[in-house]
């Protein structure tokens, strides 16, 4: 179900809908400087569900709000990089310019809807707020209650005449979502949109979201803690790290054929995957970012950290398409994954 | 401190560490004028019996507003309940004498789930250890409860303990607060633990480090644990027995393996089918059985069983009677439902292996 490729997905293989280029992101905290992001290559095809996966504190967050121009003005320092919207340049564009470049390309939902919605507007205005001009001549009622319908708010019910306080955690968001849809957007960028919900609402919800992924041919940026999530929505996942990107590859290969020792290990916690295999747990925590040097990023815990690792590691590519940025994937470093609990070195050049 | 051996045979058959007994809570709720009035209240917690062993995990799980937080306040002693009763050791708490209630309080320990706010800011570390160590441990000199304190953190792997003595929690990182959390939980020996969502704010990371301290703790001591959680994942790697709440009501309760490999409970069951695995191929092949809605509120709690407007095998009979399960010695398992015993009907509701 997921994994699907879309009669308007596979055309545009060639430039991708969104392209992030060697984005870095400067923030300043607590008078130090820190790399919320470093160097992070990311792209999104048109029609393509594609995860964003990290810890808290890894940067995933920063580079999503990167893309629809909502970085912290109070903490931001600067900047490096590009961010390729269709095409055009985004970042650095002043508010008025960023507004025509967003436009109909991308919206973002939020974990928590409550802080994004405003609660002294009924949920039908916030909507007709957000659709474009020409969709307000007409019978603008019709277009709310059809986004809304979308988003899984049954016609009929007077959803668009209440406010935010009157709705559920999970129809909140999926008034979020609605919101969303309003300016028809080929890319929508969801930060942590099922993380504050129950289990039985997450599941409908991102059903919800894999219905308007397939039937809409919307492409797709999740951010998300929960490998869970990512397993059933996403074909490409990239996995973040203190920063840095560390690991990208199709779900499949990413969970059955994980590469870097910091997936492998995070893989390996995951309650459902302890009890088949006796997995080790993943030591210590993510680095103070202000205090990095040189180097492998994750190597303070890893288990097969070496000398080698003291240098920055590149991306290495492999013929799978599997992109991983460890020392183990450099041909010169004898490859020993032993030990590790994941038993499939793959084939190994 | 003497801690009671936990003796396998006794630990079985012998009677509970701790029970509660068709035990209820109602919440007042404000009326028209103000007038707070617990006959409109709210029941949270409505004539639950759930009985807890020395040395086992019991996990009680359900989604929010499902009574389960105010069920393990209610464990704690935290809330009085409004019907029925909480015994310890056979006795309803509120009567014990002043010498046993201290027993009770020392043995019974929690955990929150946001250590942030459940440790006190202005202390340090050291502080707020010592403090424990002092109030439980009798008159002790400084360099003893020193040495105490050195050990716990030892104990819950905050090593070497000098590098946190001094630190106040917000020089902490989220797992390091929740060990010290349990570190004042398990300073002062305690039986059992209530721990409330201990995992849920930690990275998936973390979490593991945190199911591993907790799980050596338990074969070290002895300890048990009453854990509140929403996370099924986690309740099926470490418990052994499991409470499955709705609105306020048991649905289904019984040894893990009873309730996860063959729920009988819809409820139950479409709790299971919701949850996500980390597999991709799995959630490419499979049709997830999702039940409609979310959970009522418990102002309006639906007549007959609870479950019934989402529930989707209900039958008439379903709006209109509460189903009762009675205990047999035969097994442990109990489900809360008019037609678990029919062939075929909850199989309906397909659940992955989980």
């Amino acid at each position: 179900m997921s994994i699907q490729t879309h009669a308007n997905g596979a055309a545009t293989e060639t430039s991708p809908l969104l392209d992030v280029r060697r984005l870095t992101v400067h923030l300043n905290v607590r008078g130090r400087e820190v790399k919320a992001a470093d160097g992070v290559d990311l792209h999104v095809s048109a029609g393509e569900c594609v995860g964003l996966v990290g810890e808290s504190g890894s940067g995933k967050t920063m580079v999503a709000r990167s893309v629809v121009g909502l970085l912290p003005t109070v903490k931001l320092k600067r900047y490096d990089g590009d961010i390729l919207l269709d095409g055009t340049n985004i970042l650095g564009l002043r508010t008025k310019e960023l507004r025509r470049a967003r436009r109909g390309r991308v919206s973002m939902i939020f974990q928590e809807p409550t802080s994004y919605l405003n609660p002294t507007m009924r949920v039908g205005r916030q909507i007709a707020e957000a659709l474009p001009k020409g969709a307000m001549r007409g019978n603008p009622t019709e277009t709310i209650q059809g986004l809304l319908a979308q988003a899984g708010l049954p016609r009929g019910q007077g959803i668009e005449r209440r406010y935010p306080h009157q709705l559920s955690g999970g129809m909140k968001q999926r008034a979020m979502i609605a919101l969303a849809l309003a300016s028809d957007p080929k890319l929508l960028i969801a930060d942590e949109p099922t993380t504050a919900l129950d289990v039985t609402v997450q599941a409908q919800v991102l059903q919800t979201l894999r219905h308007l992924h397939e039937e809409r041919g919307m492409a797709i940026l999740l951010i998300t803690h929960d490998f869970g999530v990512i397993a059933e929505m996403c074909e490409r996942v990239y996995v973040m790290y203190a920063g840095e990107i560390v690991e990208s590859a199709d779900a499949v290969t990413l969970f059955e054929h994980p590469r870097h020792p910091y997936t492998r290990l995070l893989l390996d916690s995951l309650p459902g995957r302890r009890r088949e295999r006796e997995g080790q747990a993943l030591k210590g925590s993510i680095p103070d970012l202000s205090m990095l040097g040189k180097g492998c990023r994750f190597m303070s815990r890893c288990p097969f950290a070496r000398d080698a690792c003291r240098e920055d590691q590149p991306m290495r590519v492999r013929p799978n398409g599997q992109a991983v940025r460890c020392v183990l994937e450099d041909p010169d470093q004898s490859p020993s994954l032993n030990g590790l609990s994941v038993a499939e070195p793959g084939r190994h050049s | 401190m003497t801690l009671t051996e936990p003796e396998t045979e006794t630990t079985t058959t012998s009677q509970p560490l701790l029970s509660a007994l068709n035990v209820s809570c109602v919440y007042a709720q404000a009326g028209q004028f103000g007038t707070l009035s617990r006959k409109r209240g709210v029941r949270a917690v409505d004539e639950v019996t759930v009985d807890v062993y020395q040395g086992e995990t019991l996990a009680v799980v359900g989604e929010s507003g499902c009574g389960k937080t105010t069920l393990s306040k209610l464990l704690l002693g935290l809330l009085p309940p409004s019907s029925g009763s909480i015994e310890y050791r056979g006795q309803d708490v509120r009567k014990l004498s002043r010498d046993q209630q201290q027993a009770f309080r020392k043995a019974v320990q929690v955990v929150f789930q946001d250590p942030l706010s459940s440790l006190n800011p202005r202390k340090q570390v050291r502080r707020i250890l010592g403090d424990i160590v002092r109030l439980w441990g009798g008159k002790q000199s400084a360099e003893a409860i020193n040495q105490r304190v050195q050990q716990v953190l030892r104990e819950v792997e905050l090593t070497p303990p000098r590098l946190f003595l001094e630190r106040f929690p917000h020089e902490l990182s989220g797992g390091q607060r929740q060990r010290v959390a349990i570190a004042k939980a398990i300073a002062v020996e305690p039986q059992l633990i209530v721990a409330d969502e201990p995992l849920s704010a930690l990275d998936v990371s973390v979490q593991g480090q945190i199911i591993e301290l907790l799980r050596r703790l338990q074969a070290e001591r002895g300890v048990g644990y009453v854990l509140i959680s929403h996370d099924l994942e986690v309740v099926r790697t470490v418990a052994d027995r499991v409470v499955v709440m709705y609105l306020g009501k048991v649905v289904e309760s019984g040894s893990v393996q009873e309730v996860f490999d063959a729920p009988k409970h819809p409820y139950t069951r479409s709790l299971l089918a919701s949850v996500l695995r980390a597999d991709p191929r799995a959630a490419q092949e499979r049709e997830r059985a999702l039940i409609a809605g979310e959970v009522p509120s418990l102002a309006s709690i639906p007549t007959g069983c609870r479950f019934h407007p989402r529930c989707p095998v209900a039958v008439d009979h379903c709006k209109v009677t509460e189903p009762d399960a009675t205990p047999t010695p035969e097994t442990t398992h109990l489900v809360f439902c008019h037609r678990a015993d029919e062939e075929g009907v909850v199989e309906q509701i397909e659940i992955p292996t989980l």
